[in-house]
């Protein structure tokens, strides 16, 4: 039964791994999908929606260096800068060069 | 009249004012001077007025040099947003030709195999072999042919340096003018995403992503990359998958609902009367994002294999041949039963875990291979049967049998920034005794360790060198066989005590 100790082991020290961890409470994709798909929504008539892979990451760090959104509509009270850090860092690392995951059916 | 006229006028002015008030208080002026500067005093004064009369009728005088250069520069923003407009258009045009995109891999890798208990020729015995050395080159395509229709392809390469076929009589140094298998591109993956409509069905097709699923992404540094998991199957199939998304309707996250049938061997002969049944593949899965668990990923699956081939091949060493084949070259269907759940960077810890589990049941037939032995002098004797995991001379022949494999890892990032975030990894797997490890034998390792029917252990170092493109694997690896069978799938499972270490050291570079 080596191998159910073995698997044993594997879920002991997963659980002390998890326990011994704080949970954090942002989330880049999680703030996308809120803050700026709470606009860019097909359909929600104020912009049209998206995804990461719009822009290369490159473009995504323009994007934001430059506050190009600014120019469109001033966001800078609706979404904090800590916020805009994670979303940014969201966008760039699922941008069009990014290494997409593969699968059968996946777009 | 221009401003710096004006301006030198009222200067002068206004120092003529002040002298004359000094002059009035301290100094006498000869009269001819002092009527001198009263009429020029006079002119001033006129031309003031003159000046100021001219404002007065043309207000916008005064602004005239401004606006003269702002058109100049709109003249100029003009002129440059039409040669921008023109070159990107050129951009653009090339961009649309552009029909395919190009991405690669390049993988170098050292290893060294150590056996113990080698069986050769009945004998046992140790075999070294301390360096291999191997590239392999990876090209992936795409194209986005229009919104609902996506092409992928992949290329791959992968060869022993040095290794080449001199019977051929081709080698390193004149393959480029003699054509070589060892070292040709081949085609592993060549596939159409086909998305319905607004439809959350796509239809997959082709030479299918179905090699190094999950969970090489951890031990490859890299993102998913095959639809389903390693020890589902790992092997290049040609066949079709129909996809559902189910995220739409029951809001589970990536979850996905797929059918697939695939042919693993196909008859094109049977109208000249050849008897071979066509070994098919039937496959359902569904696969989703555990409900509050990001990056967490589920799978379930079943695949129904029929008419898996009957040994066609024995090894040059072997004292037999083969000399008559069960009905249609099979010997019996088997269905794969999977499950796997995997936990990536969990709650954010760098953490990484996953376990699989498969289980395949063997539905053998009666019939096998038949096995003879020249003897001299007396000619062809019959020296066994073999079918799948059974023998004529064992009865067991037909026997249905059970396998399993287990497979379960841990990987941690860690907190490391000035190293770029190494990994370290451990892995192990158990194939027990009926383990077919054909379904897993696609991943381009020189060692499938998931082929095995005995215990597996690995444990690696990842050395990012680049976060995004490229890095450096360490590892070693320890194989523990129970059961090693040479004829593989077929005939009755040999016990084993053989032994195999390996380390080995890859450099993997993506662009
Ligand atoms: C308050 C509503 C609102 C929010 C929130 C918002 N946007 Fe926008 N965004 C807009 C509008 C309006 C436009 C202009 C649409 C247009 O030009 O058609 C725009 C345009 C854009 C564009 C296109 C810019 C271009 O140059 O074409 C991008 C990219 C973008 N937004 C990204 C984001 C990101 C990333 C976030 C979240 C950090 C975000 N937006 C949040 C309203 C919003």
């Amino acid at each position: 039964m080596k191998e159910f100790i073995s698997l044993i082991i594997l879920l002991l020290f997963l659980c002390i791994s998890v326990q011994s961890h704080t949970s954090y409470a942002f989330d880049g994709e999680a703030l996308f999908k809120t803050k700026c798909a709470g606009c860019h929504a097909n359909g929600s008539g104020v912009a049209q929606s998206f995804a990461p892979v719009k822009y290369a990451s490159s473009q995504w760090e323009r994007f934001f260096e430059r506050n190009k959104h600014e120019r469109k509509k001033d966001i800078s009270k609706e979404i904090l800068p800590e916020e805009i850090k994670l979303i940014k860092n969201y966008l760039i690392n699922h941008a069009a060069d990014s290494d997409r995951p593969i699968a059968a059916g996946l777009k | 009249m221009g401003k710096k006229q004006l301006a030198s006028a009222l200067i002068m002015l206004f120092l003529l004012t002040w002298t004359y008030q000094v002059a009035a208080e301290n100094i006498t002026v000869d009269k001819k001077v002092f009527e001198k500067i009263l009429n020029h005093q006079k002119t001033l004064e006129n031309e003031i007025e003159q000046l100021k009369q001219h404002l007065k009728e043309n207000p916008a005088s005064l602004t005239v040099p401004a606006e003269q250069s702002q058109t100049e520069d709109v003249q100029y923003l003009k002129e440059d947003v039409e040669e921008i407009s023109k070159r990107l258009d050129k951009v653009e045009t090339r961009s649309i030709l552009d029909k395919i995109q190009l991405g690669g891999e390049l993988k170098t890798q050292l290893e060294s195999f150590r056996y113990k208990n080698i069986e050769l020729n009945g004998v046992k015995t140790d075999q070294n072999t301390d360096e291999i050395w191997s590239n392999r080159l990876r090209i992936s395509l795409r194209s986005e042919i229009s919104d609902n229709i996506i092409f992928n392809g992949r290329l791959g390469y992968f060869k022993l340096w040095g290794d080449t076929d001199f019977g051929k009589g081709s080698s390193d140094w004149n393959h480029p003018s003699v054509p070589d298998p060892e070292g040709n591109l081949h085609i592993e993956r060549a596939y159409i995403d086909y998305f319905v409509g607004q439809t959350p069905l796509s239809l997959t097709f082709g030479r299918l992503p179905t090699t190094e699923g999950p969970p090489s992404e951890f031990r490859n540094y890299s993102s998913r990359k095959a639809t389903w998991p390693k020890l589902m199957l790992d092997a290049e199939t040609d066949g079709i998958i129909a996809n559902l998304s189910f995220d739409q309707w029951t809001g589970l996250k990536n979850s996905m609902f797929r059918a697939g049938y695939s042919k693993l061997k196909q008859n094109f002969l049977e109208y000249q009367g050849v008897e071979l049944e066509d070994l098919n593949g039937w496959a359902i899965a569904f696969e989703t994002e555990i409900p509050g668990i990001k990056n967490s990923f589920l799978w379930l699956s079943y695949i129904l294999c029929n008419n898996v081939f009957a040994l066609t091949d024995v090894p040059e060493s072997a004292p037999f041949q083969i000399s008559e084949y069960p009905d249609s070259e099979s010997v019996g269907d088997l269905g794969i039963y999977t499950l796997h759940l995997q936990f990536s960077n969990i709650k954010n810890s760098g953490l990484d875990w996953f376990g699989s589990l498969a289980y395949i049941d063997i539905d053998a037939d009666s019939e096998g291979s038949v096995l003879t032995v020249n003897i001299p002098g007396v000619g062809e004797v019959f020296y066994n049967e073999v079918g799948l995991f059974g023998d004529r001379l064992n009865g067991d022949l037909g026997h249905d049998r059970n396998g399993y494999h287990f497979y379960t890892g841990i990987s941690y990032r860690l907190p490391f920034k000035c190293l770029k975030y190494p990994k370290l990894g451990f892995e192990y797997n158990h194939g027990s005794k009926y383990w077919i490890g054909e379904v897993s034998s696609g991943s381009g390792d020189l060692i499938n360790k998931l082929g095995i029917n005995g215990d597996a252990y690995e444990f690696y170092y990842i050395q990012p060198i680049d976060e995004k493109h490229m890095f450096c694997r360490i590892g070693a690896l320890y194989l523990d066989y129970d059961y090693y069978n040479p004829l593989n799938i077929y005939g009755n499972q040999v016990k084993s005590d053989m032994a195999l270490t390996s380390f080995y050291l890859l450099t993997d570079i993506k662009f």
